[in-house]
């Protein structure tokens, strides 16, 4: 990284989020899974830094462990000169109001007991904010969602899966963040749907000056919406760069492999394809392979694969990889693994 | 071309409710030809899951039902209890998309696979363990021999969709309907998949109806695509037809509104409102409300399906607004 | 977003035209529940009998009266006499406050232990919920009937003693149920996103979780009732519970069943009025898991085709 984490926004270093595995009638812990495996990056102000991968790569655990929602087990997460994973009560309450989340599920982000204008509007009560001025700024998110500020008297049930995921994104907007982690924000919804809310979702980052975290197993729509793009494998971050390079000229394997997976709506295209199909799944977290965690999929791995954990070295196309056999710009699996 | 396997004439399919009828497929004809994959594509609610459940009478007793649907001289919507259950898993066998419930927990996996087979064949057991082997050979499944004892707990998401494939191929069915068969799975095992639904296909000759809403599936497998919205088939044609000269609205609009993996669209073009309600449909055409070409004259009445081209038909009064400019 | 009125605004976006709560529309679907509310009235009818029954019927419970002694039902005597003339009705109706006193007591007082303590070891999880579960499992496994009557004969001599020695063994299934609900709750996103706003533990259980809480309990308590009223006339009719010249319905099938087979009706009638409080409860109890399941949506929500 060649900014300092004086320009960036949000500075993550070496992120580490580990569950433990309980076992047994006391529910000891028998062992550690590590969902975020030392996890590094800037996020600067404006843009949109897209998260993708499979499952199992831990992005969804990064998202919460950014907002502190699951305890971080060592590294940083610098927001501004303050550190998230550290901050004592009183601090974390203030650094909530920068960064904020929107969650995956319409049906189970949003409190079905609760009035939709309530639901918005408790962020803002929880800190402090009048009753006027809150309720004056409800009105004004649900009429920039898209809704009408008639219907914050409603309930969530009354609402489609859209609607429902605006209502989120309003709540999100409610205490002016700078960073919004978004955690597969359209993965739910139709499709004829979901291009409403990413339009959406646009005009807000840029009406609000907000940066996004933008999470999602859809490299389609990572495509569309993000400026860099971070591709996670078995909780690590195997290849980070700007969206043109991660898409036209990849590096790592895995991302090669991935992007040769996702299905293209035409026909031509598709069928003047040849994939890459990867052998197997992927390997649990709970025992990840040792030296490159892909090294078992890996149509090009060799011994020091195996043994020697890859750092991330920047390469020729712009984007960092780590691998000990980046693939350079044009070269393409297929070329090598023919099919 | 060849003789359609299979013969679906105005099938219709109701739910009754407490507030009504819900009216999940209205009107829907189709051809299924041996060998061919027809991508039946919609989003919720259009009825795309329902119809192909029903044709497998695999519905509630209380479900409303009309219509025909023709497979080897007998029209299945009439068949009685017992003939239909010779018809399930031999003749036309069905995928589901969420493997984990789709396999018994409690029972092997290659018992599951030899219960499939002796349900229909009269084998010995140890013919159809042998042949359950072969099946996972078949697709893909490392180490058959060990794995046909383990159950289905001890397989990954993937293999457990093999496993499934497995199952329904294990009588060579002529018809293999698979319902979202991918979505559950992670996008390179989704190919994996993919690749061996095209293998067993080629290899056994049988149609395959792919039931999806992922556009890029149905690109990349179909020969020939149906669009469903709001319980009707708005569209149907060969594959490149529907996705360079579309002429219907909604399909049209669907495939402007997804985001793409190669092209660098700036903004998507969404499509306005919701999906109807399928209790009180609007009047007229289903997607009145949200089409951008809409006239009076949709407002009067649903339109009919109309040929447009060689095996390309739309649901459309204004089909001959949308002659095609070109590929998108 | 352009100035559209009111209705037409709601139409398009397909809502209906007065919010609904979701206790509104619980209530919608309570009262659209025929056993639930056949269950309801035929309670408050029985309560009501119990009551007002004696009201009209004026024969004190406890006085004997040996000349009427052993009568069939009659005009006078209702439900007929017991073996020192004691009217029958009257004490039946007697009986059923009793156990229906003791069943709302001990519900009452295990909803609220079992409440708090399931809902703590739900919340707080790990060591505390370890230990509370096991708790829970203990008390699951002891035979309620064998403590309960030891419980009785130290301690249990009048009617709002028992309902507690009720209580004491009872409360773990509202807690088991309280757990359930506080665990799978908390890993809902709602939850998460008032964590991400900063709502602190208070805030979240209070506005967050009880709530939801409230409704799964409520139908374990109208079930807790039933169980509550077999238990205690169990206790009653193996001598254990209320003592005499008290009486409960228990009690009454404990004093009929010596002339069983000269007087078969003396044994049914009480023992149908338990059976009819015990099935109007579980209606009751049936309607409203119907109604508070939240997985039930509104007639609004999109599902899969």
């Amino acid at each position: 990284m060649s900014t300092t984490a004086g320009d960036a926004l949000l500075s993550v270093r070496d992120l580490v989020t580990e569950f433990p595995i309980r076992a047994g009638v006391f529910r000891r812990e028998v062992g550690r899974v590590q969902a975020v495996s030392g996890v590094s990056f800037d996020l600067m102000a404006n843009e949109t830094l897209g998260v993708v991968g499979e499952s199992g790569c831990g992005k969804t655990t990064l998202g919460r462990s950014l907002l502190r929602l699951v305890p971080p087990t060592s590294g940083q997460v610098m927001l501004g000169d303050r550190d998230i994973t550290t901050a004592g009560r009183q601090d974390l309450r203030e650094l909530r109001r920068e960064i904020q989340m929107v969650f995956q599920d319409p049906y189970a982000s949003l409190n079905p007991r609760i009035p939709v204008r309530d639901i918005i509007g408790e962020p803002m009560r929880i800190h402090g904010v009048p009753k006027e001025e809150a309720a004056d700024r409800v009105s004004d998110l649900l009429t920039r969602v898209g809704l009408l500020p008639e219907h914050g008297n409603r309930y969530p049930h009354e609402f489609s899966g859209g609607q429902r995921q605006r209502i989120g994104i309003a709540r999100s907007l409610a205490l002016r963040p700078k960073v919004i982690v978004l955690d597969e924000p359209v993965s739910a919804l139709d499709v004829s749907i979901q291009a409403q809310v990413l339009n959406l979702l646009d005009e807000v980052q840029e009406e609000f000056n907000l940066s996004y975290i933008f999470i999602a197993h859809d490299l389609s729509v990572v495509r569309h919406t993000s400026d860099r793009v971070a591709v996670m494998y078995l909780g690590r971050i195997v290849e980070i760069g700007p969206r043109p390079s991660i898409y036209e000229q990849p590096s790592h394997p895995y991302t090669h492999s991935l992007l040769s997976a996702v299905p293209i709506a035409d026909p031509r295209r598709e069928r003047a394809r040849r994939r890459i199909l990867l052998q197997g799944d992927v390997p649990s977290p709970a025992s990840p392979p040792p030296g490159c965690r892909f090294h078992t999929r890996c149509p090009i791995a060799t011994d020091i694969c195996r043994t020697e954990v890859p750092k991330l070295r920047e390469v020729p196309g712009g984007q960092q990889v780590a691998c000990h056999h980046p693939l350079a710009p044009g070269e393409t699996l297929v070329d090598i693994t023919s099919r | 071309m060849t003789e359609p396997v299979l013969v679906v004439e105005g099938l219709n399919v109701g739910f009754p409710s407490k507030a009504g009828v819900v009216q999940a497929v209205s009107d829907v004809s189709f051809e299924l030809h041996a060998g061919e994959v027809l991508a039946v594509v919609g989003e919720s609610g259009s009825g795309k899951s329902v119809s192909a459940l029903t044709l497998m009478r695999l519905h509630a007793k209380s479900t409303r039902i009309s219509g025909r649907a023709v497979f080897e001289g007998r029209d299945l919507l009439t068949l009685s209890d017992r003939d239909m259950r010779s018809v399930r898993g031999n003749d036309i066998a069905m995928i589901f998309q969420d493997p984990m419930t789709a396999l018994n927990p409690v029972f092997s996996v290659g018992s599951q696979i030899i219960e499939a087979i002796r349900t229909h064949r009269d084998v010995s057991k140890q013919a159809a363990r042998a042949r359950a082997i072969e099946l996972l050979d078949l697709v893909g499944v490392p180490e058959p021999r060990r794995r046909v004892d383990q159950f289905p707990h001890e397989y990954s998401g993937g293999m457990r969709q093999r496993a499934m494939i497995a199952m329904a191929i294990a009588n060579e069915p002529k018809v293999l309907i698979a319902d979202e068969p991918t979505t559950a799975l992670d996008v390179t095992v989704q190919a994996q998949v993919m690749e061996v639904l095209r293998d067993v296909q080629e290899a056994t000759g049988s149609a395959m109806l792919l039931i999806t809403h992922d556009l890029g599936l149905v690109a990349g497998t179909a020969d020939r695509v149906q669009v469903m919205y709001a319980s009707r088939l708005v569209e149907t044609g060969g594959v490149d037809d529907i996705f360079y000269g579309s002429r219907n609205p909604y399909t049209r609009a669907l495939l402007d509104s997804i985001p793409d993996l190669v092209s660098d669209t700036d903004r998507l073009v969404p499509i306005p409102g919701n999906p109807p309600s399928l209790l009180n449909p609007p009047s007229g055409c289903p997607f009145r409300p949200r089409c951008s070409m809409a006239t009076d004259t949709c407002a009067e009445s649903v339109p009919n399906l109309t040929t447009v081209g060689d095996g390309h038909a739309t649901r459309c009064h204004h089909a001959d607004l949308l002659v095609t400019e070109g590929a998108s | 977003m352009t100035t559209l009125d009111q209705s037409s605004a709601n139409a398009l976006e397909g809502l209906a035209d007065k919010p609904k709560s979701f206790g509104r529309l619980a209530w919608e679907r309570f009262i659209h529940h025929r056993l639930a509310i056949l269950g309801l009235v035929g309670l408050i009818l029985i309560a009501l009998g119990f009551i007002v029954g004696p009201m009209i019927n004026s024969y004190p419970f406890d006085k004997p009266d040996v000349l009427s002694r052993l009568q069939g039902p009659s005009r006078e005597h209702w439900f007929g006499t017991d073996e020192i003339g004691r009217d029958l009705f009257v004490r039946t109706a007697r009986g059923g406050r009793y156990s229906l006193a003791i069943g709302l007591l001990s519900a009452i007082t295990a909803t609220a232990i079992g409440t708090l303590i399931g809902s703590v070891a739900g919340y707080f999880g790990r060591a505390v919920d370890a230990l509370i579960a096991q708790l829970i499992n203990l008390f699951l496994v002891v035979p309620a009937l064998i403590v309960l009557s030891v419980f009785a004969l130290n301690f249990g001599s009048n009617w709002w003693r028992l309902a507690i020695v009720l209580a004491g063994l009872l409360w773990v299934r509202i807690a088991r149920v309280a757990r359930g609900v506080v665990l799978s709750i908390k890993e809902q996103e709602y939850v998460m996103a008032a964590r991400a706003a900063g709502a602190s533990h208070l805030r979240i259980i209070t506005r967050h979780i009880l709530p939801n809480v409230v409704g799964a309990v409520t139908v374990e308590i109208t079930l807790l009732l039933g169980s509550v009223i077999v238990l205690e006339s169990t206790l009653s009719f193996l001598g254990l519970g209320v003592r005499p010249p008290d009486t409960s319905l228990g009690r009454l099938v404990a004093d009929a069943k010596g002339n069983i087979d000269n007087d078969p009706l003396r044994v049914l009638t009480p023992g149908l009025v338990i059976v009819l409080i015990v099935l109007c409860v579980n209606f009751l109890g049936d309607g409203l898991r119907d109604a508070l399941d939240p997985r039930a949506r509104s007639e609004r929500g999109s599902g899969d085709d």
